[in-house]
């Protein structure tokens, strides 16, 4: 790098500048293609020509029926960020006390309990969203918003769980020794000393399920039943019928939601440090 | 102001309960026994080490006071109550921990009124008490700082005042000076003993550095492999060390093996057939043989031949040091024999390696060690 003269030097740097531009490229073409197509005034089912500029998607996902739009997108939207919302919440709450629990104390079953913790990551979701079906099936569950809220809780809390876990290792128990010497019971330790410490870890897992299960279609399709559609499935069954620009506007709309999350949570953590 | 719970409140007129008793106290991790059967008394308003190297238990006893350890047989009493199996927060005692362990997310204010907050008194007392507590240790002016934002001896400071601000009965000092550099560590050293003063709180002082132990504390616990080796002021532990361990813990000594001529009367044999004086009372009753020592500055060197009194080895200088406010020498007494010497340079006349010599000391300086 500090190399004053010589030609291979400075190949090798303008062969990674181009790598560089290159590997971004191809990152953001398609992020960038399904903002710009949100915006095309496209004709027939499809929307894979650009025909000309229109606001008339973006109208539509906002006001819905009333503009003649496509139904029911308003409302996807609504119950996937409802589910993704609630399942992270459960999940981030159970996983963090696991999380406590791990890293803390030495009991039987604790590395068992490392293990079971990891299957819902290695499972193949068709799987777990087949066998979580029959599961709910058997119990008589009722389907649909209960069983997904359980099925999502279930595979997040193994993230949450590992992302705690890592905000927890380099912890100083003298912190909560400290805090338990100045009068503070075991609950206001954790709620005074310790959860504000390991909130960064806490709030990105909570971030991080709340992303998964708003993503999630497999598992999703299994459990929903009949009547709930969350926000992929419904692109699902839109785009078996044809793939409509409102799609690309919602695309839009959560990725914007999500760059604005990552950047607050940044900007956050440095008036912390 | 609210009331203070019922076992902080100082009761009158009972000195004669020691702070905090130590009874038949150990405790094993595993196989390994941390602390090993102590019993221990410390009275009210002293300034209390526990002194030794690390991995000798002072740390795991410091902490079966504060209640963050259970010793697994034995009692600890705090004021005559039996506090053992009581969680740290229901005792009147508060620690400085060696980490320091402030709250990196509360500013230093926050940090000084965490005890105050929780123990819920009224905000116009907390605010009162933290800027007293602040001016006490120096720090007026940081109170909107975060723990990260100062140095390591306003750190120190703060953990000292969070502690401090709880008028806990018992305070309770992990190594606390460890982190710091030498020259703070000495002002601290002395801040430390001011505080205690002023304030009047028996102080349990852990530390592995004997010159800081004997600085501070009136009474020193000198421990190793989980048992107290010496206790008592740092003047008598250091005169009359007792047992080996302690002797080399504390400083310098020369240490020999010698026969028993006549216990009762204190006189001692050298291998080569000089005779030592002893205090009478030390040598252990019966025993045919005994290690004596002497530290390395009660010793005078003179030329032979010169008219001395006291305990007296001849020997050859082999090696002279000059430290600047003293000499070294290092005095060869007899085969593989050698005796340490620390000179006050007083005189001009310095002696050399080669020089034959005589060790002279008074016999009241020469301690017996098991």
């Amino acid at each position: 790098m500090t190399t004053l003269t010589g030609r291979r030097p400075r190949w090798g740097r303008i062969g990674l500048i181009v790598y560089m531009v290159a590997a971004f490229v191809y990152l953001f073409t398609p992020v960038v293609l399904v903002i710009v197509f949100g915006f095309n005034d496209n004709r027939g089912r499809f929307n894979f020509t650009w025909v000309g500029f229109t606001w008339d998607h973006w109208r539509n996902v906002f006001f819905g029926e009333t503009f003649g739009g496509v139904p029911g997108v308003f409302d996807a939207l609504v119950s996937s960020l409802r589910l993704a919302f609630l399942s992270s919440l459960g999940a981030t709450a159970l996983g963090t006390f696991i999380a406590l629990a791990l890293v803390r104390y030495r009991f039987k079953g604790r590395s068992a309990a490392n293990v079971a913790l990891f299957l819902p990551m290695a499972t193949p979701e068709v799987v777990m969203g087949s066998s979580l079906l029959a599961l709910f099936i058997a119990l008589r569950f009722p389907l649909g918003f209960p069983s997904l809220l359980v099925a999502h809780i279930l595979f997040n809390i193994s993230y949450v769980v590992v992302t705690v876990k890592a905000r927890l290792q380099g912890f100083d128990r003298h912190l909560e020794e400290a805090a338990m010497d100045l009068y503070a019971n075991e609950w206001e330790t954790f709620r005074r000393v310790t959860l504000p410490m390991i909130m960064p870890g806490v709030f990105a897992a909570f971030l991080l399920g709340f992303a998964l299960s708003f993503d999630d279609f497999i598992i999703s399709n299994f459990v929903a039943g009949p009547t709930e559609v969350t926000f992929p499935l419904w692109i699902w069954g839109a785009a078996q019928r044809g793939i409509p620009p409102e799609v690309n506007v919602l695309g839009t709309l959560v990725f914007l939601t999500t760059v604005s999350l990552m950047l607050a949570n940044i900007l956050w953590q440095r008036r912390r440090a | 102001m609210r009331s203070v719970p019922e076992e902080l409140v100082t009761t009158a007129g009972i000195e004669a309960v020691p702070a905090v008793r130590l009874d038949h106290v150990t405790k094993k991790f595993g196989d390994f026994t941390a602390v090993d059967d102590i019993s221990l008394e410390v009275g009210e308003n002293r300034f209390f080490a526990l002194l030794g190297p690390s991995g000798c238990g002072k740390t795991t006893t410091l902490r079966i006071i504060g209640g963050f350890e259970e010793p697994t047989a034995g009692v600890v009493y705090l004021h005559g109550d039996d506090v053992t199996g009581l969680k740290p927060y229901r005792r009147p005692v508060n620690t400085v921990f060696q980490s320091y362990a402030l709250f990196p997310h509360l500013t230093v204010w926050e940090n000084v009124a965490f005890g105050l907050r929780r123990r819920r008194f009224d905000d116009a007392e907390i605010r009162r008490r933290v800027a007293e507590m602040l001016e006490l240790v120096q720090l007026t002016g940081r109170e909107n700082q975060k723990p990260g934002q100062l140095s390591g001896g306003q750190q120190q400071r703060v953990a000292l005042a969070r502690a401090l601000i709880n008028h806990p009965r018992v305070l309770l000092l992990d190594e606390p000076l460890g982190a710091l550099d030498l020259k703070l560590r000495k002002e601290m050293q002395i801040e430390l003993k001011r505080i205690q003063q002023e304030v009047g709180i028996t102080f349990i002082h852990v530390t592995h550095d004997q010159e800081e132990a004997m600085t501070m504390a009136d009474t020193i616990a000198v421990m190793n492999h989980g048992r107290i080796e010496r206790l008592g002021s740092p003047t008598e532990i250091y005169e009359d060390p007792k047992t080996e361990f302690t002797a080399s813990f504390l400083g310098a000594s020369n240490l020999m093996e010698v026969q028993v001529v006549d216990g009762s009367a204190g006189r001692v044999a050298l291998p080569g057939g000089d005779e030592l004086r002893v205090p009478a009372g030390r040598l252990p009753a019966g025993e045919r043989k005994a290690k004596v020592g002497v530290r390395p500055e009660k010793i005078r060197l003179v030329e032979p031949g010169s008219a001395v009194q006291g305990n007296t080895v001849t020997g050859r200088v082999v090696d002279a040091s000059f430290i600047g406010v003293s000499t070294h020498y290092l005095v060869k007494t007899a085969p593989g024999q050698e005796m340490a010497v620390t000179v006050q340079n007083l005189e001009d006349h310095r002696f050399r390696p080669g020089d034959d010599v005589v060790c002279v000391w008074n016999p009241e300086h020469t301690f017996v060690v098991r």
